[in-house]
This record gives structure tokens, C-alpha cells and sequence, in this order.
């Protein structure tokens, strides 16, 4: 081959280029951590990153959504255990009560089942950042959910239930759907408990130890007992926290499985781009050595 | 007698041929570095001899000729390498500027690695805000009565909307520029096509009875057209007693004839919504390769695939939503009659933190209306059913990604392969009419000893001349 005066520099050039590029490619995966940043770098692993990442945000907002679910039913948990708390005291008063108690002792009973039933409607009417808590869908509504009717000396007199029929879902993971609040039957049973408490009052009232015993029954003997469904309604609030808090984890292990994905294809390997980033610097100097020797020398040298 | 003077006249001749060799080693020694230029070199001949009494007589030598290291092949050879190299130069650019225009790179910087320090999605594209945009209505649908929550959904509907709108902008602006580029490009290239011409015409009065003797006119010819094949795959080839000149052609329409121009002389770019093509001289002009093609191709292709996609995403997402959230008694995004000139989406105006509706009830708390829109996010759509787009909204948007990455992972790669098919074009035309600095050198030391020993010679019979013109009278 007919070397010419161009031929070492273009050679030279061309392969100074090649190698300064290897160069600058393995010193920028090695500076940023990251194999591939554009698209074009790798294609086929771009997609699979950026579909992950949608993945990997969608656990993130359903864990999101179960944190929230979760404050929810210990919210509602919280306030279940109240309100069975208020009917364990009034069944002890009723417990109590016999042909022997006194009118001072019916009198102090009706006082205090009277202040268990308006500390009743105060919990039933929880509110959690401002919405109510056994209210279905109807949380932001500016009526409270149980309304207590009242007489003209201000004791209550009966409770209903304002709030909605349905309760709102959230999702906690894709097309898994779970409410956190309790049903309109679970509210109803809040307002039964409360109304058997204001029976109870009223049996007191009266004086009337059969009137007392038929009360207390209805507040904590048998399956129909309110004591018996705010146990139930607790039980499935706590399962729902179970099967919420479950779910996270599982979220966790997806978030970190996509994460492991990504990064697979993602993130550079660094022992691997040192030694490449090594290779191509020493072949970087060689060449210019080497270039640097061969355009030393001419027959201009020679030449007188 | 006679012959010492024929001699010195033969000598004197020789001088000649010797300098024009040493005039010529230093013309190719001072075009070293000029990557037009083809090697030349004097052709030396015997000037005959005549037939004396006594013998015969030489006449000497004489400069037959220049001649230039030329090869009509590896010249082909090498414009046809610049026409593909130049081509997926050109759409690599326009490529990598739609990649930018897009906006969809990877950044992990912010990326955690734990769920619970996760602070959302952190890029800076459409995907990451598509994210962004249902995950907002799946904080909706858990707190619908949480005002926050309410502005936080609005601002990444509106970021949402804002990244679509730019991201179509940057394409559009990435088209222009290519217009711009191709009608820059044209005006060179019309250029070329009118010094090609003047060339011709400067080649057929130089070469008039001396043919190939233009050898500087046929370098710059040769980088004239060289240059042009940058721009499209032309064909040249000798036109037949013209003294030299050539023919250029694009596929079958024939741009230069000898010292004129072809037609009406003008390489045109139509540029309408309808119709974007090359003419010359009016009529369509059909171009395979090279950079304005390219530029062309990648315009009407690849950018504008994306835009389309893009576009169709935007529909979608407008369909869609506005599908459940009508059921609210209003549209969430503009309807696309209403939605402004230049823009593919817009969040309805009407739409405020205390307007905001989370359901089609009558109850406050109520999420129907958030979650079916939350719920959207993973519903696979197809354009079998009239939907504008096939797939999830994320997937469909990170297939456009891909395609247009994909296409120029695809050009990188068959680029650097071209780069190479160059440079050993380039190279094996370079050994055959490149300069090279020992060969002349040593035809410098060649001439400076042949023209020393004809300055000897000389001597010689001068010293002769001198024996008989003034010694011989002296016996």
C-alpha cells in the first residue's frame, strides 16, 4: 500500500476519535451510575425502565392509599372500641340493678347512662381530617351522620342514622379495590347501640328492674346483642387493617423487586466500565505515542 | 562539432524537464494538506533521434506531459460513501433532536429505593407525569374532600397538559428547522450546480487540443461534486469531444450538461401541509440518498410519527377522562373544538379546587367519579374499538419513546459502520492520489542530482567548446 503524507494522521485521527469517545462514554456511566440515560442508548431496556417506573409509582401511590386506609380503620377502630367501651359501662349498670336498689341509686344510674349516650353521639359523629368517620360516602356532608332528636329538657330522646348507604373504595393495588370505612349496616348498628343505651336510661328512668334487665339484654346478650356487633364490626376493621398492612408489605417487596429490575438495566456496572474506561486510556496514549513517533520522523531529517 | 552544440541545445532542454520536475514536486509537496488535491506528476519522453553519417543522433528529452494520480472509480467510489454518510448524519441530527424534543431520559439521581421515602414519580417527561396525572386522581378518589389533594390534582393536570402542548411545540420547532436546513442546503446546493457548470466551460478552453492537461480545474471539479453528493446521489460522466467536460446527473434527470445548467438551473423544495418533494427545473426530482432526503424523511417519518402519536395520546386522554368526568355535568379537559390553535390539550377553565367533583352523587364524600378515573390509568385501549390509541395511556407513550429511540440507536449504529466504509474508501483513494512526503522528497533529490549532472555535462562541453573555439587557434 502506497502510504501518503495523510494517510498516518487520518489514520491516527480516526482511531483518537474512536477511542476518545469510548472514553468519554465509560467516564460518563461511571459519573452518573447510569448505563443508558437516553433512549437511543438502549432501547429495548429503556422501555422495560420506563414501564417499570410506571409500575414502581402506581405501588408507590397504592401504598399511598393504604397508609390512608389504614389511619382510617384504626380511626374507626379507635371509636368502635369507645362506643363498646360505653355500652360495657351501661350493661355494668344495669348489672347493678335489683327490687332492693333505691331511687337515689336509679337516679345516679339514669345520670350516668345519660352522659354514656351523649358521649356516645360524640364518638358516632368522629370526624378524621374532617370528614366523618361512620358516615359511608356521605363524610363530607354538613349534617352529622347520627342525629340525635332531643325533648324539651334536652335529653336525647332517639337516634337516626343521616349518613350514606355506600360506602367509598380505594385501590391498593391494580383492580384490587377495598373500603376502609365501615358499611351503612355497621353505622346502623351504632345507632341501634346507642338507642338500646337510651332504652336502658329510660328503664332507670322508670324505675323498673324488668324494664332494666330487658334493656341490658338487648345491649349485651346474644347474637343480636349491640354489644355482640360492635365486636364484629371492630373484628372486621381490624382485619381490614391485616389485610391493608399485609398489602403494604407486599408493595414494599414489589417496589423493591422493580426497583432491583431497573437497576439491572439501568445502572452501570462499575467494575466493568473501569476496566473499559482503563482499556481505552491505554490504548488512548498508545496511539498517541505511537502517532507521535511515527510523524517524528522524515527524510526531511536527512536532508541537507 | 556540430554535435557538442546539438548537445548543449539537448542539455539545455534537459535543464527544463529537470526544473518543471522540481516545480511540480514542490507544487504537490505545498498541496500536502489539501484534500482536494491529486498527486501530479511530469511525464518525461524521449524527443526522438535523427540518423547522422556517423550515427545516430539523440535529440533529447522533453515535459510530454502533466498527469494527475486520478481514478474515475475511487473518485465514485468515495462521493458514493459521502452521499450515505452524509444522509445518516443528517437524520441522526434531526433524531437526536426530536430524542430532545421528547424529553424522556433517565435520570435516577431522585430515584429511591425504598417505598416508604418514595416521594413520586421524578423524571421530566410525559411519562413521568402521566404517572404523576392518576396518581393525583387515586389521592382524589382516597380523599375527596381534602382541598390539597384537590389543588395537587389540578396542577399535574395542568403540568400534564403543559408537557403534551411542549412536547408537540419542540417537534413542530424540530420540523421547521428542518425546512430551514433543506432550503439552506438547496441554496448551496444550486450553488454547486452553477460552479460545476462555470468549471466545465473553464476545463473545455483550457483542454482545447491539450486534453487532461486542466488538472487543477479537474481537483476543484472533483471537489465541486464531492461536495454535492453531500446533498444527493448524483451520477457524473465525460461528454464525448467536449474537451473534457462532464454530464451530472440525479438518477435519470441530468443537472449540469457540459458549461450550462439543466432546465431552469434551480433545485426547489415544495414545502405544503399536502405535499413536500424536491423539483428541478420544475419537475418532481426523485432523490435516493444523501443529506436532503434524509433530512426529508426524517421530518415526514420519524418526527412526525411521534407528533401523531403524541396527538392521538392527547385524544385519548380527553375521551377518556372527559368521558367519566361529564358525568359530573362538565368536561375536565377542554372538548377539542374549544381546546386553542397549537395546543392538543387543555384543562377545562371552569375547573377550580372548589369546583372540583369526585362523584356524579349527591354525596360530598362519594369517589365514583375519582376512582373510575384513577382506574383509567391501566385500561388497555384499542383502536379496533375507535379508540385513538392501543394499549394503556403509559405503555402507548413509552412505545412512541422507543420507536423514535429505536430508530436512532438503529442510524448510530449504521452510521459508525458507514464511518468506517469512509475512511477505507477515503484511504484507498488517498494511497493512490494523495501526496506523499517521502516520494517527493526523493524525487526532489532525484531532480536536484539529475539537473547537477546536466549542469555537469554542460561544463564538459563548454570545456570542449572552449578546447576548440580557443585553444586550437593558438597552435
Amino acid at each position: 500500500m502506497r502510504v501518503t503524507f495523510n494517510t498516518f494522521p487520518d489514520t491516527l485521527l480516526g482511531r483518537l476519535q474512536a477511542l476518545g469517545g469510548e472514553q468519554n462514554k465509560a467516564l460518563t456511566q461511571l459519573s452518573t451510575g447510569q448505563r443508558i440515560a437516553a433512549p437511543s442508548d438502549d432501547t429495548p431496556a429503556m422501555q422495560r425502565i420506563l414501564s417499570l417506573r410506571t409500575e414502581k409509582d402506581q405501588n408507590q401511590q397504592y401504598y399511598r392509599n393504604s397508609i390512608d386506609g389504614l389511619e382510617v380503620s384504626k380511626t374507626t377502630f379507635v371509636a368502635l372500641d369507645q362506643l363498646g367501651q360505653l355500652v360495657g359501662r351501661g350493661s355494668e349498670l344495669a348489672a347493678g340493678v335489683s327490687g332492693i336498689t333505691s331511687d337515689a341509686e336509679y337516679k345516679a344510674k339514669y345520670s350516668e347512662i345519660n352522659q354514656l349516650i351523649e358521649q356516645g353521639v360524640n364518638v358516632a359523629n368522629t370526624k378524621l381530617r374532617g370528614s366523618f368517620l361512620l358516615a359511608g360516602d356521605a363524610s363530607a356532608s354538613a349534617t352529622k351522620p347520627f342525629d340525635a332528636s332531643r325533648d324539651a329538657g334536652g335529653k336525647i330522646t332517639t337516634v337516626t342514622y343521616a349518613g350514606s348507604e355506600t360506602s367509598p373504595e380505594m385501590n391498593i393495588a391494580e383492580g384490587t379495590k377495598i373500603s376502609a370505612y365501615t358499611t351503612s349496616d355497621e353505622n346502623k348498628d351504632v345507632r341501634d347501640a346507642l338507642n338500646k343505651l337510651i332504652a336502658l336510661r329510660d328503664a332507670m328512668d322508670a324505675k323498673s328492674p324488668s324494664l332494666v334487665l330487658t334493656a341490658r339484654q338487648a345491649l349485651t346478650e346474644g347474637n343480636t346483642s349491640s354489644e355482640d356487633k360492635l365486636l364484629s364490626v371492630m373484628s372486621r376493621a381490624g382485619s381490614i387493617q391485616y389485610r391493608l398492612e399485609n398489602n403494604m408489605k407486599d408493595l414494599e417487596l414489589r417496589y423493591e423487586s422493580s426497583e432491583k429490575l431497573i437497576s439491572t438495566d439501568a445502572d452501570v456496572d462499575f467494575a466493568e466500565a473501569t476496566v473499559r474506561l482503563n482499556r481505552s486510556q491505554m490504548a488512548y496514549q498508545a496511539a498517541i505515542q505511537s502517532g507521535a513517533k511515527i510523524q517524528n520522523n522524515s527524510l526531511l531529517d536527512y536532508l541537507r | 562539432m556540430s554535435g557538442l552544440i546539438s548537445n548543449l541545445a539537448t542539455s539545455s532542454k534537459a535543464l527544463g524537464v529537470h526544473s518543471k520536475g522540481l516545480e511540480i514536486a514542490g507544487k504537490n509537496l505545498a498541496n500536502i494538506n489539501n484534500r482536494n488535491y491529486a498527486k501530479q506528476r511530469v511525464e518525461i519522453g524521449d524527443r526522438g533521434s535523427i540518423n547522422r553519417d556517423i550515427a545516430t543522433e539523440s535529440m533529447g528529452v522533453e515535459a510530454m506531459e502533466l498527469r494527475q494520480n486520478r481514478d474515475v472509480l475511487l473518485d465514485k467510489s468515495v462521493m458514493r460513501e459521502f452521499t450515505a454518510s452524509s444522509g445518516l448524519e443528517a437524520a441522526k441530527k434531526i433524531l437526536e433532536s426530536a430524542e430532545g424534543a421528547l424529553g424522556q431520559f433517565l435520570d435516577r439521581t431522585k430515584d429511591s429505593t425504598s417505598i416508604q421515602n418514595a416521594n413520586g414519580a421524578s423524571g421530566g417527561g410525559i411519562s413521568d407525569s402521566l404517572s404523576d396525572f392518576f396518581n393525583a386522581w387515586e389521592s382524589y378518589s382516597v380523599k375527596p374532600n381534602d382541598v390539597a389533594v384537590k389543588q395537587l390534582l389540578i396542577e399535574k393536570a395542568k403540568i400534564l397538559a403543559d408537557k403534551i402542548n411542549i412536547t408537540d411545540e419542540r417537534l413542530g420547532d424540530v420540523q421547521s428547522n428542518v425546512d430551514g436546513q433543506i432550503d439552506s442546503d438547496l441554496i448551496d446546493a444550486n450553488g454547486i450546480l452553477k460552479t460545476l457548470a462555470e468549471i466545465n466551460g473553464y476545463i473545455a478552453k483550457a483542454e482545447n487540443g491539450r486534453p487532461n492537461s486542466a488538472v487543477d480545474l479537474r481537483d476543484q471539479r472533483q471537489a465541486k461534486l464531492e461536495e454535492l453528493s453531500n446533498y444527493m446521489d448524483i451520477s457524473f460522466e465525460n461528454i464525448e469531444d467536449s474537451n473534457g467536460q462532464i454530464r451530472v446527473k440525479c438518477g435519470d434527470v441530468v443537472l449540469v450538461e457540459g458549461k450550462d445548467v439543466s432546465g431552469d438551473g434551480v433545485l426547489a423544495y415544495v414545502n405544503t401541509l399536502a405535499n413536500k418533494k424536491f423539483t428541478f427545473g420544475g419537475a418532481d426530482l426523485s432523490i435516493s440518498k444523501g443529506a436532503l432526503v434524509s433530512q426529508l424523511n426524517a421530518r415526514n417519518g420519524a418526527v412526525q410519527d411521534s407528533r401523531d402519536q403524541i396527538s392521538a395520546l392527547a385524544k385519548q386522554l380527553q375521551d377518556s377522562i372527559n368521558g367519566v368526568y361529564s358525568t359530573t355535568g362538565s368536561n375536565f379537559f377542554k372538548s377539542a373544538a374549544s381546546t386553542a390553535v397549537g395546543k392538543l390539550i387543555e384543562i377545562d377553565s371552569a375547573i377550580s379546587v372548589s369546583n372540583l367533583k369526585s362523584t356524579f352523587t349527591a354525596n360530598a364524600g362519594a369517589n365514583d367519579v375519582a376512582l373510575k378515573i384513577a382506574d383509567l390509568a391501566n385500561k388497555k385501549f384499542t383502536t379496533l374499538s375507535a379508540d385513538s390509541i392501543d394499549g394503556t395511556f403509559g405503555g402507548f407513550f413509552n412505545a412512541t419513546v422507543s420507536k423514535l429511540g429505536q430508530n436512532l440507536n438503529t442510524t448510530n449504529i449504521q452510521l459508525e459502520d458507514q464511518k468506517l466504509s469512509e475512511e477505507m474508501t477515503r484511504s484507498n483513494r488517498d494511497s493512490f492520489s494523495g501526496v506523499s512526503q517521502d516520494e517527493e522528497l526523493t524525487d526532489l533529490m532525484k531532480f536536484q542530482r539529475s539537473f547537477q549532472a546536466t549542469s555537469r555535462f554542460i561544463n564538459v562541453v563548454d570545456n570542449l567548446l572552449d578546447q576548440v573555439v580557443n585553444r586550437l587557434g593558438s597552435f
